[in-house]
């Protein structure tokens, strides 16, 4: 039985053993139920993350528990990271950049900026939980930045989500279009599906340990390390960047 | 400003790095020829989040016979290689989605029974442990191997062996059928992967319609292609007990792919053209 704090009125998905198992909706405290019925005794590694109303994914919690037979295991007080996403991911210097996403109702967001060093900026997010905070960039280096952020409600704080990139370009360099819909984390994601699961895990074992061909160099290169095969590194990104 | 700089290399030693840590334990306080031992492999994360270890195990396979891999209640989720044993090594390699972090994190147990006495040692090799930081960065990572010393078996008593049988079958899955320009040519293929928490898994056999089953891994490339058959999947633990999951017929049967159909269509055909045959040649 899991009962857990994270976003309202949004789509929580269970993981076992990294695996989807169940789905419910969080209600209008951020809380949820499920209780996970007909599982064996043994070590298992749950996972827990939302999709917020703009169908942006919260990062994985994940956490072991030694399931008992004949008794119920309870799962209490995790705090999920907020979700974060960006309305550009690469800008002129000068320009104004949108960091926004959604955490529970009335709690502290605190987003965190970071290239050689780093800096904070904390905001509240409104009654629906949701957060935006736009920065102007003219005081920003050329360079690439990964931002991320934390909740804080009372004496509850979640760990900060998985960082996002955007890129700040000197003035008359030209950048990448506005996209349409919100950036989503891609890395791990090999057949582009919007997740990472295990039909991108056997895609990739597929080529484990074989000579890439050029379709799936080009995959490797923008979804995995970039290296020109698939190793164990390769495997421990699409780890990170999982969803079930 | 040399002397400087050996002073300080002097009074200020390397601060320690800290590294996660792969070690054995050994169950049995004595071990004696003919007797079963069983060895844990573990991980120490040492405080760090990782999510994939890979690495080696050598043991003298003339003088310590092994005779089961236990991974079923591995930390770690995905298997790219799953234990297997080749002349004296076993090589691993797999993740663990999301993360993980604990002092004695078991990645398998190994049952030996040695043959002769002396002093016996398992050996890691090649151990590599990733963080789980979205980059692959590997830690360093402090091996513990394991000596020991075999006893003559102790003849006058029989050892009393307690056998728990395993009868529980592998989790609930759900095979997946897709497709990918990267894999197969395009082609559908399968992929599957379940858990089995008391022996661990051995092996998987996919069965297509009617056809005969196969022993299969995944991903598993379809032979029928046209996905108008039922798909079973037999997930199967090291003692054999049996999870069966099917899949139904993707597409539905265009009429005459149906032989069931076609044949009954033909056979009453026949018997139409037979009758009025009859008739007419009868009537002549």
């Amino acid at each position: 039985m899991f009962l857990l704090r994270l976003l309202q009125f949004c789509k929580v998905f269970i993981l076992k053993d990294g695996q989807q198992t169940s789905t419910t909706t969080s209600d209008a405290q951020g809380r949820f139920k499920v209780t996970i019925t007909d599982i064996t005794a043994g070590n298992y590694s749950f996972g827990v993350y939302a999709e917020d109303r703009s169908g942006i994914k919260s990062s994985v919690f994940t956490f072991p528990a030694f399931i008992t037979l004949g008794a119920l295991t309870k799962v209490s007080g995790i705090f999920i990271t907020p979700t974060i996403t960006l309305d550009k991911t690469s800008v002129s210097s000068g320009e104004n950049l949108t960091v926004f996403g959604q955490s529970l109702p009335d709690s502290t967001v605190t987003i965190s900026f970071y290239a050689d060093v780093g800096f904070f900026r904390q905001i509240k997010t409104d009654a629906m939980g949701q957060y935006s905070y736009t920065v102007n960039t003219k005081t920003f280096a050329s360079k690439d930045y990964l931002v991320k952020a934390k909740a804080t409600l009372g004496e509850e704080s979640s760990s900060f989500s998985q960082a996002v990139l955007f890129s700040v370009r000197a003035k008359g360099v030209p950048v990448s279009p506005v996209p349409v819909v919100p950036v989503k984390i891609i890395k791990g994601d090999v057949n582009n599906d919007g997740s990472v699961n295990l039909i991108d895990f056997s895609i990739a074992a597929y080529w484990y340990k074989k000579p890439l061909s050029k379709q799936f160099k080009a995959v490797e290169q923008e979804r995995l390390n970039g290296d020109g095969k698939i190793d164990l590194k390769d495997f421990s990104i699409m780890a990170y960047y999982w969803t079930g | 400003m040399p002397l400087a700089l050996l002073l300080l290399v002097w009074f200020f030693p390397t601060m320690p790095i800290f590294a996660a840590q792969t070690f054995f334990t050994l169950d049995q306080k004595e071990v004696r020829v003919g007797n079963e031992i069983n060895v844990g492999v573990f991980l120490n994360t040492e405080n760090k989040d990782i999510n994939a270890v890979e690495g080696k195990i050598l043991f003298p396979e003339g003088v310590l016979a092994l005779k089961q891999i236990k991974d079923g209640n591995s930390i770690l989720n995905f298997w790219v290689e799953r234990p297997v044993a080749r002349k004296g090594e076993i090589t691993f390699s797999g993740i663990i989605p999301g993360g993980y972090q604990n002092k004695k994190g078991l990645i398998f147990s190994l049952v030996f029974v040695p043959k002769q006495t002396g002093s016996l040692s398992l050996v890691m090799q090649n151990m590599h442990v990733l963080l789980n930081d979205g980059n692959g960065t590997e830690v360093n990572t402090t091996v513990s191997n394991l000596s020991f010393v075999v006893l003559d078996p102790i003849s006058e008593k029989t050892p009393v062996v307690v056998e728990n049988k395993d009868v529980v079958i592998p989790e609930v899955f759900e095979p997946i059928i897709t497709s990918d320009p990267n894999v197969f040519e395009g082609k559908n293929f399968l992929v599957f992967t379940t858990q089995d928490k008391e022996s661990g898994m051995d092996h998987y056999f996919v069965c297509e319609g009617t056809k005969e089953c196969v022993r299969a891994e995944s991903p598993y490339l379809l032979k029928d292609q046209y996905l108008d058959k039922e798909i079973t999947v037999l997930a199967v633990d090291k003692n054999g007990n049996t999870r069966t999951v099917s899949l139904p017929a993707q597409k539905e049967l265009l009429w005459y792919q149906n032989r069931v159909f076609v044949g009954s269509l033909t056979g009453i055909s026949l018997f139409i053209l037979l009758m009025l045959l009859r008739k007419i040649y009868g009537k002549g």
